[in-house]
């Protein structure tokens, strides 16, 4: 017992020098255990979500001279950083090249609630303003709770006049004092962007709401929004300037004219759904005044964007009232064109309607913000729509605008509460969506963007006084429309962190790198132009062709195929193309035409320029041209390496795996399976060659039925052709003969449990083979497990087969050539 | 933020009606009383300023030094732009949100008037209104070049202050030719509380006569413009009128003061019930004997017509043109509706009334003035 005594007090003693010692302050500190990854660009994790596995932490950038671009690290420490810092240095490059560390900004990213998730992206805290780590230190939020993520955004800005090559420098983090470097990678293309976008734009700038953030929402503060899109490739609707100081228009015409790909001429509503002419007058006779001093025809960036009225003027909640409006203003304002043409012929400022000055003032386009309105078109002269990007999601949506844009349309398109694979604008999403619409936009020949608003300061779904609510907090809110999180607003407000601009969101950023891969590929396509026509190639040559195997690995049918990497590379792929193009080499892919067996491919270089494909060197030939055909590379990748001038180019072109024929439809038995809706509907081999691309093919005949007591109203008779899963498919192809008149399909994938899907809508023209190709399966599912239950895919008849008088009928078509592509392990 | 400070002071509710700046309600009760001050707001940090609602062009700073802060550390420093796109009248305003963390009281009954210091920087005067949940109109006073210090009183009799969402400031907007920017320092905006709470006197609106505009109480919030208007300042304003030659019965009428709106002509089309018309005694009169009638005085020059409209809540109407010739009552057997008739022209076997509306053809605006005594049931033999 006494021993156990003088245990307890030695015991005692013990823990008494410890405590002492602990509280004495000179204890060895336990080091944090902070896990830091690196995370694309283009995706966002929630606050809590497991980080582990992804790559070691770096910020890796790739960019063109002039181009700004931004990589992303996230840190998750297991105790609470009580305080941190960073410290970013200069880069060094070639031959000593020095990139300042003025040239980069490091961004705290801010992490904001949202309270209604999806299933995929459920409630929690997902970041989206990106604040400069000054701001967050001087606000004393630069601090982390244990267990919590922690992202941090570096954006580089590459000067024009570095040399292009690999750049290195480190960004040091102090947590709680601790000392972590974290490098820097950059590598600069050898070409330069342009200074004006190719894309055009137009985001509202809500003057009346940027007071809610900024407390201010002057002319000046306009501006400031202004140029701060513009930094961001995009354009603010309208040149911020007051509406009907005319002198301070024409100031701000001269100064944004070579910064813009276009701009608006404002209007002034007059009454309800009215606008002032007599203001429009004085607009257009200010650009033509300018026009004339400057020698510059200013109205060829002029654009009208009366929103008040065309926004979906033809939409049936409206179109009663505005519709009418709308076709008054376009008639009115082309008077008034007319008017100023008119005044300044007789003021002898202009010789004639013919002067490019007056041309240009009578073709100022309006900016339609509807679906296409062939009235508007034909006898309104209206010549660019600008619908919603939701009709870029089938083939016959894609079609549609494409042969209206071969008529003479431009078309832009507009997103509102756009989320998940198109385009997404939230926050609690698939960030790289907002990124790669950007290059559907330029595969489809979309030409602009418009969004309404990018300064939703307030809480527009309350109505509170005299007007909308107020936000609680504007920047950890992710929601302020009630509905959606992130709809409305894509810039946050400086003032309450003491800056004089506003802080960019991920979302806004998505949009910058999206509209600088457009002008990668606007680029490469311009040059490709230039060089077609040099070699005397240029008849039939598009280079969209060429670009098709890299948009095959970024979208498909208008929707993100979730290919981070493939991203990446594919951008990689166009500054390597750009890069070759431009050299001395004056390279260019000609023809990458992907075929069933392998790829085709034709070249052109200047004369003596060396050429390697997949590892072979062609022989060149006296013009350079080099024709060829290979198999697919087994990882996927079509190398081609270019030597001109002691300069070795090299380009690595995602091309993807051969096609796996799944079905060509040869015998009884290959067609057993094919499913086809009861009442009349069949399926049968076809053996009349006329009727197959090779061999025989599956025919089937869509019946179309009449319910005989008049219960059933839908009916629409289908075939569905079985598949095994679609977990890890890259591409379905399979071609479809019609002989009869044009009708138009539905294709669905239809799982176990007879759960159907819709992938695309296409219309099957007349006596003609129809090649259906779909690989937005991610529509479906983003989950493989849920992909591999898929069992069929499907042609389905929009609409029940009765004619003109209730009679049903029905329709034969012919399939074969029943093709998969897997995607690359 | 600067925290609720209440500072104990007394004040002579009597001297707050007598100053003057109170316009229509003015409550009766002029006993000394304790009261206090409530801050609402201090205007003394950015965030406090992010916290009120803005509607206009410019900058909002806060401001320090003696000059222009009256209470605490700062003020707030406000540079309008007088946008060219807007229309002429469109007013400027600025709303305080109630039952927030910068100002939890939303309970305004034990409140007798509330003060603000402002200071006009600008060259010209600038009409100003406070406003309790945008259409309780507190009053209207003019803001003088240089400081001025704004009591306005509240008479509690008149209206529900439990439940109060927002305070609103209005300035009126200017053309901006006549000049480019207001420029104002505002400070220590505070509630006068009492120690007790006043409920809104309750008013009946049963009985033949429901509407007989006697009292401040019988006027306050009853009627409302219709249509839309373009400016809280040029909107019809309603008050208790004592002159007995504009009073058909008892001793009270309400008068309605027009207003022209920026662009001429009369701001709104007229004016309409807004409380108690549904709960009337509709169902209960025999609608083939029942009419429902008004008196309505014309002191103007002009000859003009009133426009009866009844809407139901399912928004049918059924109107009725009345002449009303210049200095003249109505005539009592033009300036009725028969029940039957709106019964009949409308859904329903019962009359479901939510509005009465009176629509005002052939004033043109400011200067111009109707008064409107007794809305009642009557039987053909009561005229």
């Amino acid at each position: 017992m006494r021993g156990i005594k003088k245990i307890i007090v030695f015991a005692l003693m013990l823990a008494f020098l410890f405590t002492v010692a602990a509280c004495g302050g000179k204890a060895a500190k336990k080091e944090n255990n902070i896990e830091m990854v690196s995370l694309y660009n283009t995706m966002t994790l929630e606050r809590s979500a497991e980080i582990t596995g992804y790559p070691m932490a770096q910020f890796a950038v790739e960019a063109a001279k002039g181009e700004t671009d931004g990589a992303q690290i996230v840190i998750c420490p297991e105790q609470k950083i009580s305080a941190y810092t960073a410290t970013v240095s200069d880069l060094t490059g070639p031959n000593g090249a020095v990139i300042s560390a003025k040239n980069m900004t490091l961004y705290v990213e801010i992490y904001a609630r949202v309270v209604d998730g999806s299933e995929e992206f459920p409630a929690g805290y997902y970041p989206d303003a990106l604040i400069p780590l000054p701001y967050i230190e001087n606000a004393h939020e630069n601090f982390v709770e244990a267990g919590n993520n922690q992202a941090f955004w570096l954006d580089i800005t590459v000067p024009e006049d570095v040399s292009a090559g690999d750049y290195t420098g480190s960004v040091t983090f102090l947590f709680d004092g601790e000392k972590r470097e974290v490098p820097i990678r950059l590598t600069v293309f050898d070409f330069t962007m342009p200074k004006v976008t190719y894309m055009e734009s137009s985001y509202l700038i809500w003057r009346n709401w940027v007071i809610q953030g900024e407390l201010d929402n002057t002319t000046e503060m306009w501006e400031t929004y202004f140029d701060f899109l513009l930094d961001y490739n995009l354009v603010g609707y309208d040149l911020p300037c007051e509406p009907g100081d005319i002198e301070a228009y024409k100031a701000a015409v001269r100064k944004y004219y070579d910064l813009v790909p276009n701009y608006f001429i404002p209007f002034k509503l007059a009454g309800n759904f009215v606008i002032d002419y007599d203001f429009a007058y004085d607009y257009l006779y200010a650009i033509a005044e300018i026009s004339l001093e400057d020698g510059i025809n200013y109205f060829d960036k002029a654009k009208y964007y009366i929103h008040t009225i065309y926004d979906e003027c033809n939409h049936d909640s409206v179109k009663e009232i505005r519709y009418p409006a709308a076709k008054v203003v376009l008639e009115k304002m082309d008077e008034t064109e007319e008017q100023v043409v008119a005044d300044l012929i007789e003021q002898g400022k202009l010789r004639s309607r013919d002067d490019a000055i007056a041309a240009g003032l009578l073709s100022v386009q309006h900016v339609m913000t509807t679906t296409y309105i062939e009235e508007l078109a034909e006898d309104y002269g209206v010549d660019l729509f600008c619908p919603g990007y939701r009709y870029f999601n089938t083939t016959d949506g894609i079609e549609y605008y494409r042969q209206l844009m071969e008529e003479g349309i431009d078309i832009h398109s507009y997103g509102a509460m756009n989320g998940g694979l198109t385009g997404s604008v939230l926050i609690n999403d698939y960030t790289i969506s907002g990124r790669d619409i950007m290059w559907s936009k330029y595969a489809y020949g979309v030409t602009g963007d418009l969004y309404w608003n990018a300064t939703g300061y307030r809480a527009w779904w309350q109505f509170v006084g005299t007007g909308y609510g107020l936000i609680n907090d504007l920047y950890t809110q992710a929601s302020h429309d009630g509905l959606s999180n992130g709809d409305g607003y894509l810039l946050y407000p400086g003032a309450q962190y003491g800056s004089e601009k506003p802080f960019p969101s991920i979302r806004l950023t998505e949009r910058r790198d999206g509209i600088d891969d457009y002008d990668y590929m606007s680029l490469l396509q311009d040059r490709y132009d230039q060089l077609a026509e040099e070699y005397n190639v240029s008849e039939g040559f598009d280079a969209n062709q060429v670009l098709q195997p890299l948009f095959d690995s970024v979208f498909s049918l208008g929707s993100s195929k979730l290919n981070y990497d493939g991203l990446a590379d594919a951008r990689r792929a166009i500054a390597s193309l750009i890069e070759m193009a431009e050299s001395d080499a004056g390279f260019v892919v000609n023809e990458l035409k992907l075929e069933k067996e392998g790829i085709r491919y034709s070249l052109y270089a200047e004369p003596q320029t060396k050429i390697k494909v997949d590892g072979s060197w062609l022989s060149p030939s006296s013009t350079g041209k080099s024709i060829g055909y290979i198999s697919y590379p087994k990882d996927g990748i079509l190398r081609i390496e270019v030597e001109s001038e002691g300069k070795t180019y090299k380009a690595e072109i995602y091309v993807g795996n051969k096609p796996e024929l799944v079905n060509s439809f040869e015998d009884e038995e290959s067609i057993a399976e094919v499913e086809v809706s009861a009442r009349g509907s069949e399926a049968s081999l076809n053996t009349d060659p006329a009727y197959a691309v090779s061999g025989n093919s599956l025919q089937i005949k869509l019946q179309g039925w009449k319910d005989p007591n008049g219960g059933v109203t839908v009916f629409n008779p289908f075939a569905y052709m079985p598949i095994e899963g679609l977990a890890d498919t890259a591409f379905i192809e399979f071609e479809v003969y019609n002989p009869g008149e044009d009708i138009t399909v539905n294709i669905e994938a239809m799982n176990q449990a007879g759960i159907s899907y819709g992938l695309d809508t296409v219309t099957l023209k007349s006596g003609t083979w129809t090649k259906i190709r779909l690989g937005n399966f991610n529509t479906i599912s983003t989950n493989d497990a849920t992909l591999s239950k898929i069992t069929a895919i499907g042609i389905v008849a929009s609409k029940n087969l009765l004619d003109s008088s209730g009679t049903a009928y029905a329709h034969t078509l012919y399939i074969d050539e029943f093709y998969r592509t897997m995607e690359v392990k | 933020m600067r925290s609720k400070i209440i500072k104990l002071l007394s004040v002579v509710l009597g001297l707050l009606v007598l100053c003057g700046l109170a316009v229509g309600c003015k409550e009766e009760k002029k006993e000394t009383e304790t009261t206090q001050e409530y801050v609402l707001c201090g205007f003394e940090s950015k965030k406090e300023l992010l916290s009120i609602v803005y509607n206009f062009f410019g900058k909002i700073e806060l401001e320090n030094g003696d000059t222009y802060v009256k209470e605490g550390e700062n003020c707030a420093k406000i540079t309008t732009e007088i946008p060219v796109r807007e229309s002429k009248g469109t007013d400027l305003s600025m709303v305080f949100i109630t039952g927030t963390q910068y100002i939890e009281k939303t309970d305004f009954s034990d409140t007798v008037a509330f003060e603000v210091d402002i200071m006009n920087a600008t060259e010209s005067p600038i009409a100003f209104s406070m406003t309790l949940n945008v259409n309780t109109i507190l009053g209207y006073f003019t803001l003088e070049k240089g400081e001025n210090h704004l009591v306005v009183p509240v008479n509690r009799e008149c209206y529900d202050l439990r439940s109060v969402n927002t305070l609103e400031f209005w300035f009126e907007g200017k053309d901006a030719e006549v000049v480019d920017s207001y420029e104002l320092y505002i400070d220590n905006f505070v509630a006068i509380v009492a120690e007790d709470k006043v409920n809104q006197k309750t008013y009946s609106f049963a009985g033949d006569t429901p509407f007989r505009f006697e009292n401040e109480y019988e006027i306050a919030g009853v009627m409302n413009y219709m249509g839309s208007i373009e400016s809280v300042f040029t909107k019809p304003r309603y008050s208790l009128n004592r002159d007995l030659q504009y009073i058909l019965t008892g001793t009270g009428s309400m008068r309605i003061d027009f207003f022209s709106k920026s662009t001429g002509g009369m701001d709104s089309l007229g004016f309409r019930s807004v409380v108690g018309t549904s709960d009337l005694s509709w169902n209960e009169y025999d609608y083939a004997s029942t009419y429902l009638s008004f008196d309505m005085y014309n002191p103007t020059d002009k000859n003009i017509t009133i426009e009866l409209a009844i809407f139901t809540k399912t928004n049918e109407s059924i109107g009725k043109s009345i002449a009303l010739p210049a200095n003249s009552w109505t005539d009592p057997l033009e300036a009725r509706m028969l029940l039957k008739d709106i019964l009949d022209m409308t859904v329903g076997d019962k009359l479901d009334i939510m509005t009465i509306v009176f629509y005002v053809i052939g004033l043109d605006g400011t200067g111009d003035s109707l008064y409107l005594d007794n809305i009642s049931f009557k039987t053909a033999d009561q005229f």
